[in-house]
């Protein structure tokens, strides 16, 4: 990831500040002193203050604040504890009485620096035990959003069980059990996306229009809309979000649904006031459209998509996995080699079981059976645990389970509907993966296959029928 | 513009007249059942087609025709001929 050099020399001043907190740099007289704090610990206080930053004034590029929770460790002299404080760029909200040594800070600094920067620049103080953002808590809060603090405020978040399930009704059915999710509440608490991870969906295209989508949309930066000019010159007119097989052109609007459905998963904008959360908050988001108006499509667009995707990384565009909620035919070579093509440029390829209740081990079903270190396999599951009556499965063949029934999220026309199978269930795996790949960019398509496989939550319903024998949990995948 | 049942209904009996080259009155409507089919090709996907893995509502349409029956399959955007002398076919769009 290319960073400017506003961004090293504001990297560089945190990491002075902390040299000098940490007593490397011998220090100036504190101004400020906690003890004397008057405010007292009282839930019902919490600000609700967003985690997101604040621009003062993004136009010109001026500093933005950041509000953050730190705690020293214990036995950290008062002294440092308020050097820290009395650093230039930061104002001290709050202290608290009765938990010693926790802080409610705001930091102001430059505009390229984002709230992970900042953490992860205070965590390598040796003085400090832990940081966290300001986590907004909703005072009426639904049942469904009080396990983590880390809460974004889209509407519809309670209809996501597989991102929160607290046995909440979904779809006007009963509800399921508690904690059947893909534990990404934990893992938002270490991020929640990286608009540098770019995915490309490759489907029946996405409504980039979208309310929910747009900001989210991976944009080629070399491409004027629509002069009719290929101003990259990658062969393609006004390829801006994408490409669209079937039309061969640059606009892959779906005209379908089921493509933007699980672009919604994979990567709705979070904490936007709007819609639905994607399991990114943040990301970036390409339409690689080859499946027509009725959901259908031919080897060759298939082909042309993945072409595509090939092209743009090779021409530096961050693509690291293509998510595919497709399937049919029969064994390809061609699109065997194209898999393989894309594990040589470090693209993931997740793809989606199938929905025929058929076990894969005999019966394989491409392209999720194909045998390459890039291609992973996804069930689906429902809210109760249980692998779905239409998903295929295979002990050797499907990798992991993920939610595939009723699942809520984006489609065309600035609506929101609940879609079920396999289709469903591989975006939240990609999504995983992008959520794995904004935590840890180095990570290669087979060390996340390896890691999503060896940190599944155990599931009686999965085991036996899938290589993993549990459902994907995005923080032990992150985290172990 | 999404098919409703009536018009996938007229699709699939025009489709079966042509095919048999019969009048269009010598075609039958059995029965029709609403349906769930497992892919977004109505599970009659042609040779080699590739199709988005969703479940999807649609009809299941039963015709006749000179003692024979045909099995077609709709949902709002297409209409599909399932299994007609051993394959599949795209009648819609």
């Amino acid at each position: 990831m290319k960073r400017s050099p506003l961004f090293h020399l504001a990297l560089g001043t945190l990491i002075i500040i902390f040299a000098y907190i940490g007593g490397v740099i011998n220090h100036q007289p504190s101004c400020q002193n906690m003890s004397n704090s008057e405010w007292k610990y009282n839930p019902s206080q919490i600000p609700t203050i967003t985690t997101e930053k604040t621009p003062l004034d993004k136009s010109l590029g001026l500093p933005h604040n950041y509000d953050l929770i730190v705690k020293f460790k214990e036995g950290t002299p008062q002294s440092i504890i308020s050097r820290f404080l009395g650093t230039l760029n930061i104002n001290t909200l709050r202290t608290y009485s009765e938990i010693p040594s926790l802080s409610f800070i705001s930091v102001t600094t430059s505009e390229n620096l984002t709230l992970d920067d900042i953490i992860a620049s205070y965590k390598a103080n040796p003085n400090v035990e832990y940081v966290e953002p300001n986590f907004r808590y909703m005072v009426d809060a639904p049942s469904s959003t009080k396990k983590s603090p880390v809460i974004p405020n889209d509407p519809y978040f309670e209809s996501l069980w597989g991102i929160s399930n607290v046995g909440q009704e979904i779809n006007n059915k009963p509800g399921g059990v508690n904690g059947v999710d893909i534990n990404v509440l934990k893992a938002w608490e270490l991020t929640t996306g990286d608009d540098q991870i770019v995915v490309g969906v490759v489907d029946t295209g996405i409504d980039y229009s979208h309310p929910d989508l747009k900001t989210n949309m991976w944009v080629n930066d070399k491409e004027i809309p629509n002069n009719g000019i290929d101003d990259d010159g990658n062969g393609v007119i006004d390829d801006v979000y994408g490409y669209n097989a079937v039309a061969d052109n640059g606009d892959p609007m779906d005209d379908n649904d089921h493509g933007t459905h699980c672009a919604g998963t994979i990567g709705a904008a979070g904490d936007n006031g709007e819609g639905i959360v994607g399991v990114n908050w943040k990301v970036k988001l390409m339409g690689l459209k080859f499946l027509a108006a009725d959901g259908s499509g031919s080897l060759n667009n298939a082909l042309e998509a993945i072409n595509y995707a090939i092209e743009m990384k090779k021409r530096g565009v961050n693509i690291r996995i293509l998510s595919n909620s497709w399937g049919g035919g029969d064994y390809s070579k061609a699109l065997h080699d194209a898999i393989k093509e894309l594990n040589k440029q470090g693209i993931l390829f997740v793809a989606a079981a199938g929905n025929s209740a058929t076990d894969t081990d005999r019966y394989p079903h491409y392209p999720s059976s194909y045998q390459a270190d890039n291609v992973l396999s996804v069930a689906a599951i429902n809210n109760q645990d249980n692998i779905a009556s239409f998903s295929n499965y295979g002990a050797k063949s499907v990798h992991v389970g993920a939610p595939g029934v009723d699942v809520y999220s984006t489609i065309t026309g600035n609506d929101y509907a609940y879609f079920s199978g396999t289709s469903m269930a591989t975006p939240h795996v990609s999504g995983v993966a992008a959520l794995m790949l904004a935590h840890d960019p180095s990570l290669t398509p087979k060390e996340i296959i390896n890691k999503i496989v060896t940190t599944a939550t155990p599931v009686t319903a999965l085991k036996g029928k899938t290589i993993s024998g549990g459902r994907v949990n995005v923080y032990d995948a992150m985290t172990k | 513009m999404p098919l409703d049942q009536n018009q996938a209904t007229q699709l699939a009996m025009k489709d079966l007249s042509n095919r048999l080259g019969v009048a269009e009155t010598q075609v039958k409507l059995d029965s029709v059942e609403p349906t769930e089919y497992s892919n977004a090709c109505l599970d009659a996907a042609k040779a080699g087609e590739m199709c988005a893995q969703m479940m999807l509502r649609g009809w299941r349409l039963i015709l006749s025709c000179q003692g024979n029956t045909y099995e077609y399959r709709a949902a709002k955007n297409q209409v599909r001929l399932f299994n007609f002398n051993g394959q599949n076919y795209k009648i819609y769009p």
